[in-house]
């Protein structure tokens, strides 16, 4: 301790309560906001809202299920092999996710079929895995999934509903109401591009939004 | 303490591994085993629209798949079978028919729109397959479609969109002597006058692996149909 901080008065820290998992995986710790983690699947998807449900809804079954999985095997898991395990349990959960949707939704998979495969490489998944459910009991690593998947498509779909108001004029598909008189189309939202700005704009909105002060105009060091 | 050392053995580590793939390769299995009609009903269905689409049978009115369906059972029918001589390939054309089926089974052949038969080859990732179709003479393009590629999203994978594919319409494929190709899908546009005018496609900025590969893929599909279409004259068969 330096003489100055001593001699300083310190403010009193109150214990400040900790945030649930809900709060923790869809707020405080967002995947894409404070994680900056499944960008490839944000940017990817988000020209259409219907294509968007469904990604998150992979999203979610695969981290849900992947950390129930790796929490239930934990104990009996070698350290070794852990990650090779961890990806095995993820690809089964994608490839389930990846049957379903062909079989139901074939005309989405045709347009989103090569992200959903691509859902194993989402760092959300490996990350959730290897950094909670491996040190918690199978519930709380079920919702820790959950709330994250919830985190990560909560500004997926937000993102969507810009892109293809903005794009197409419509929200799942149906136009919205009296757009004669309002929209003409931003052919840049149904561009890759348009998913750029539309992610920087809501990440600079939610980050400005919870206060986080930014380097050079906090004064901290960048 | 004898715990831990058995699971960080080696062989356990094996064992786990190897359980664990088969567990989840068995479930995966099942699971795909269980869909597999489903996914074959679709892509009937699918092919079904695309051949509306290609034929424009409904005069651009939009259908979902099952009335595409009756609607291509109405006015398509399978066959004749070509063989090119060069290469022994079998092209199963369709036959597409203005007016509907006669209720004997039959068609009128003084309505028949055209052919179509399928093309595939390598696209840049992974196979591209798709449906080509031809006027009565099979010497010009009248549609294109795909049922079937995995290119970039946002580069190759516009060979999809239809804007691009309108450009094929229309193209001649009469088999030209004095050209290497049939058609030729590219940047640099032929000189006015020349005559590949009328066989040149406007290349997709981006997208150049993917047209390239796409050019090779059309040209020999339609070389070796043009061969077996010669050898067959399926217009004079009944």
């Amino acid at each position: 301790m330096t003489e100055e901080t001593a001699t300083r008065p310190q403010p009193i820290e109150m214990p400040r309560k900790q945030p649930g998992p809900w709060r923790r995986g869809i707020v405080d710790e967002n995947p894409i906001f404070r994680q900056a983690l499944g960008i490839c699947s944000t940017l990817a998807v988000t020209n259409l809202l219907f294509n968007t449900l469904l990604m998150c809804a992979g999203l979610i079954w695969t981290t849900a299920l992947t950390n129930l999985a790796v929490s239930l095997l934990r104990n009996h898991m070698p350290r070794r092999v852990r990650m090779i395990a961890e990806v095995l349990i993820a690809a089964c959960c994608v490839m389930t996710v990846d049957t379903a949707i062909r079989a139901l939704f074939p005309d989405a998979h045709r347009v989103i079929g090569p992200y959903v495969g691509l859902i194993i490489t989402n760092c959300i998944i490996m990350g959730r895995a290897e950094a909670f459910a491996m040190q918690n009991p199978p519930l709380p690593s079920l919702v820790d999934g959950l709330a994250n998947g919830l985190g990560y498509s909560f500004v997926l779909i937000a993102i969507a509903c810009f892109r293809e108001a903005l794009g197409f004029g419509t929200l799942l598909g149906h136009p919205l109401p009296l757009r004669q008189m309002w929209w003409h189309q931003w052919v840049i939202m149904v561009m890759p591009p348009g998913a750029f700005f539309t992610l920087a704009a809501a990440v600079w909105v939610a980050r400005r939004h919870a206060g986080d002060g930014v380097a050079g105009t906090s004064g901290a060091a960048p | 303490m004898a715990k831990t050392r058995d699971i960080n053995s080696p062989a356990y580590a094996v064992a786990f591994i190897a359980a664990l793939a088969a567990i989840l390769t068995a479930a995966v299995s099942v699971i795909q085993a269980a869909t597999v009609g489903i996914v074959a009903d679709n892509e009937a269905l699918r092919r079904s629209a695309v051949l509306v689409e290609l034929f424009d049978l409904t005069a651009g009115r939009p259908l979902d798949r099952k009335e595409a369906a009756a609607i291509a059972r109405e006015h398509t029918r399978q066959g004749p079978t070509l063989s090119d001589p060069q290469t022994g390939r079998r092209f199963n054309l369709i036959s597409a028919y203005r007016q509907p089926r006669r209720p004997d089974g039959t068609f009128d052949e003084g309505s028949l729109i055209g052919y179509a038969f399928e093309f595939e080859g390598l696209g840049f990732w992974a196979p591209i397959r798709g449906l080509l179709a031809v006027n009565p003479k099979a010497d010009t393009i009248i549609a294109i479609a795909f049922t079937e590629q995995k290119e970039t999203p946002g580069l190759g994978g516009r060979i999809e969109e239809k804007w691009f594919r309108d450009k094929f319409a229309g193209l001649t494929i009469r088999p030209e002597p004095r050209a290497l190709k049939i058609i030729n899908i590219g940047l640099r546009e032929p000189p006015p006058g020349t005559f590949m005018v009328n066989r040149h496609v406007d290349a997709i900025s981006g997208a150049t692996q993917t047209c390239m590969a796409l050019d090779r893929m059309l040209n020999e599909n339609l070389a070796a149909f043009q061969r077996a279409f010669a050898a067959a004259r399926p217009s004079e068969e009944p």
